[in-house]
């Protein structure tokens, strides 16, 4: 090594570091370096890889059949919006085998702008298109209202010691939400639930932050049953709540009513049952209090009254399936609607290709047809025939540039 | 045979070229006017690229405005000065009312107690790094500083969600109305036991702009002569009093531009001040209370938000923008009173 040394001091004129000069470098091109960062690049390509098989769904059964695909196989379908739909979207997406659903929940709002601005080929929206998003389309364009799912939407709790099943009426939870009621004990709550240990905490009112279909289907709720929600607050995807924080999304409102103690919120039945959250018995028009399941939200759907036509853009307005009777009614049931041009060459234009139009109806079409075989299991209620009938119109309807589609 | 002629006086001038290259024909006198003539040519090309990035940078604030105020044309028309008073925000009423006193109360009093908290730990922390800490300490502790300003703001936002909040909630905030809630500003009102609050959302705030604040005093400290600190020691001073009356003096300029950057930083953060707000859109009395800040609501209504309501947005946008610039000359005047009274002009 030292004769090594001096042959290299001897030599250095010209001919690079010498070996004592290196021991003077930071020993960072060692071979042990070298495998560090390899083994750190190989982690990493393998998480990618997984996480990439993850979400294209390589590891999820598909127990669809993906015996004949109908035309238009293989595409990926852009959408995007409603919260309360996006626990079945997901489930759609990894199910559905003759196509790629991509589905971005971000709240109705959002997905109607969305698909305002031609970014996705769906926007979900619990809420039926209002004058404002109606104006708003392109010129010349007409959007398709299709119901996809019926859900029931469940005021969640957080009360220690209160399990499930808590009586809540229209006009105590308006008083709630306005700010009238602020303690759990407050007699008005007290006296529908005799025998249940209320705490004297304040309650932390939850609600959602962005435009929000289950918002606009609880405030709707909140109109009916109380004429000052009516006039103060109104019904609306967005609204000046009077108190209460606000979080983004469904999920939002269920992990902070989860975290925090005494709180209430709002927000679709499955974000409840996944989240292990308790729920209200909500009082219906026959004065008699009921929990959300698929039954008894079932039987809100069956009792919906003539749907509009599709085109009817803002005509869906004064549709909904709240209050019906029934003694085991619940009360806030809605549906929940994808919304879809209905001339894709005319609207989107170049881009769009008739395969991907193709691809788009399929999938529509699978939805609201095999699809509904998924709802039940996320306690969502699936389609009447009646629907499923006004429905595959509806699909069948939509052009390429002045051509059908779909045809069954 | 072609090659410039040796004794031409041209000194250096008069290397032969590379081999395999038929040598320069030209005589060195021509050679050098060539040269000064590119010389001169760069030298105008690179002015004209610096003055274009100047400029750009001029011009992009200006664009900036322009833009936003095209875009929030219509409801600076339907609403005028009434917006900056207006104390309500709802898209339903008839007539439909916006207005922005609820976000610039919010987003001021976040910003200011952010301040408030963050300059004495950072400069606590650019002292120590600057002046106290053992060398062998200084580097890894300033690392980890500087490791801060790395990290994202959403996950500060879940830090802040999942951490501070219910910590705030169970035993800060009560602790708080039990001992302070006499006065208003901690008084607990109904809604306000959540944990989300304007002074949750100020805590994690003031985490954020640490880092900024504490490298740039840091910097400031680190530029003062020993002289300073030398001469205070030397009239006998402690450790104390001659870092107040040396370094601290001297930086007063750079640790005052480091806080007005770190107040920027505060008055434009989004994601980590959405999820620990509260989002409520109403002026917080208390600081216990939920609020809401101009860049927070942005964020979430931004998606979805179609017309009039877009429009006061991007208004909300606008009024984000005075008030940067609104504090940021606000600092200019009052760094040049305090460079004034001596110190660094740094």
């Amino acid at each position: 090594m030292s004769a090594n040394n001096a042959s290299g001091t001897n030599a250095s004129a010209s001919a690079g570091p010498s070996a004592s000069d290196k021991s003077m470098l930071p020993k960072s091109s060692s071979s042990s370096h070298m495998a560090l960062y390899a083994a750190v690049v190989i982690v990493v390509i393998v998480i990618a890889v997984v996480g990439y098989g993850a979400y294209a769904g390589w590891f999820t059964k598909k127990t669809a059949a993906t015996s004949a695909c109908p035309a238009g196989t293989g595409q990926t379908i852009a959408g995007a919006g409603s919260s309360l739909a996006a626990p079945l979207m997901t489930l759609w997406a990894s199910q559905y085998s003759c196509g790629q659903l991509n589905y971005n929940s971000v709240g109705s709002g959002a997905g109607v702008t969305s698909l305002t601005q031609k970014t996705v080929d769906l926007g979900a929206s619990d809420a039926p298109l209002s004058s404002t998003q109606v104006s708003a389309l392109p010129a010349g364009s007409t959007v398709l209202t299709i119901p996809e799912l019926v859900a029931g939407v469940a005021i969640i709790y957080d009360i220690s010691g209160v399990s499930k099943g808590l009586n809540l009426s229209g006009s105590v939870l308006a008083g709630i939400y306005l700010g009238t009621i602020t303690t759990w004990n407050n007699a008005a709550i007290t006296s529908l639930n005799p025998g249940v240990k209320l705490p004297s905490a304040n309650i932390t009112v939850v609600e959602r932050a962005d435009s929000s279909g289950t918002t606009y289907v609880y405030t709707s709720w909140l109109s009916l049953e109380n004429s000052t929600w009516k006039t103060k607050v109104g019904a609306a995807t967005t609204v000046n709540w009077p108190v209460g924080i606000k979080e983004s999304g469904s999920l939002g409102v269920a992990g902070t009513v989860k975290s925090d103690p005494n709180s209430i919120g709002y927000a679709d039945l499955a974000y409840a049952i996944t989240n292990g959250l308790a729920y209200a018995a909500v009082q219906n028009p026959a004065n008699t209090y009921v929990l959300p399941n698929v039954t008894n939200v079932a039987e809100a759907a069956a009792q919906a009254p003539s749907l509009p036509a599709p085109n009817a853009e803002a005509g869906w307005d004064s549709f909904s399936i709240l209050n019906e009777a029934g003694t085991s009614t619940y009360p806030i049931a809605t549906f929940s609607y994808v919304m879809v041009y209905s001339d894709l060459g005319a609207v989107y234009g170049s881009s769009e290709s008739h395969a991907h139009a193709q691809g788009v109806v399929a999938f529509l079409w699978w939805a609201v047809t095999t699809g509904q075989t998924y709802s039940t299991g996320l306690s969502y209620v699936p389609l009447s025939s009646n629907v499923v009938i006004a429905d595959e119109a509806a699909i069948n309807s939509v052009l390429y540039n002045g051509q059908t589609l779909q045809s069954h | 045979m072609g090659e410039a002629p040796v004794g031409s006086g041209a000194g250096a001038d008069a290397r032969p070229g590379p081999p395999g290259v038929p040598p320069a024909t030209t005589s060195p006198l021509a050679r050098g006017a060539a040269r000064r003539l590119r010389a001169r040519a760069a030298d105008l090309a690179f002015g004209w690229v610096a003055l274009a990035a100047a400029g750009a940078l001029v011009v992009l604030p200006v664009l900036l405005v322009i833009v936003l105020a095209q875009n929030s044309w219509m409801s600076l028309v339907r609403f005028g000065p009434g917006f900056l008073f207006g104390r309500t925000w709802d898209p339903n009423l008839a007539p439909i009312t916006f207005g922005a006193v609820p976000f610039v109360a919010g987003t001021i009093e976040t910003s200011v107690i952010a301040l408030l908290i963050g300059v004495p730990l950072s400069l606590g922390a650019a002292v120590f790094l600057a002046e106290l800490a053992p060398d062998w300490l200084r580097a890894p502790v300033a690392s980890v500083v500087d490791l801060l300003a790395a990290v994202p703001s959403v996950v500060f936002g879940l830090w802040g969600l999942y951490v501070l909040v219910p910590f705030m909630r169970t035993s800060v905030d009560p602790f708080l109305v039990k001992y302070f809630g006499w006065s208003p500003i901690f008084a607990g009102h109904a809604g306000s036991q959540s944990g989300q609050s304007i002074l949750t959302a100020s805590i994690i705030l003031a985490v954020m702009i640490l880092p900024t604040i504490s490298s740039v005093s840091r910097e400031a400290l680190r530029a003062t002569p020993d002289s300073q600190r030398e001469a205070a020691l030397s009239l006998g001073a402690t450790r104390w009093e001659a870092t107040r009356l040396g370094p601290l003096a001297y930086a007063r300029s750079g640790i005052f531009g480091a806080a007005v950057l770190g107040l920027g930083r505060a008055m434009g953060e989004t994601m980590a001040v959405t999820m620990t707000i509260g989002n409520s859109n109403r002026v917080a009395t208390s600081l216990l209370d939920p609020g809401q800040t101009l860049s927070s609501l942005i964020a979430i209504n931004f998606g979805n938000a179609l017309a009039l309501e877009l429009s006061a947005l991007v208004e909300l946008g606008l009024i984000l923008m005075a008030l940067s610039l609104l504090v940021n000359v606000v600092a200019r005047l009052m760094l040049r009173s305090i460079t004034r009274l001596g110190g660094s002009t740094a």
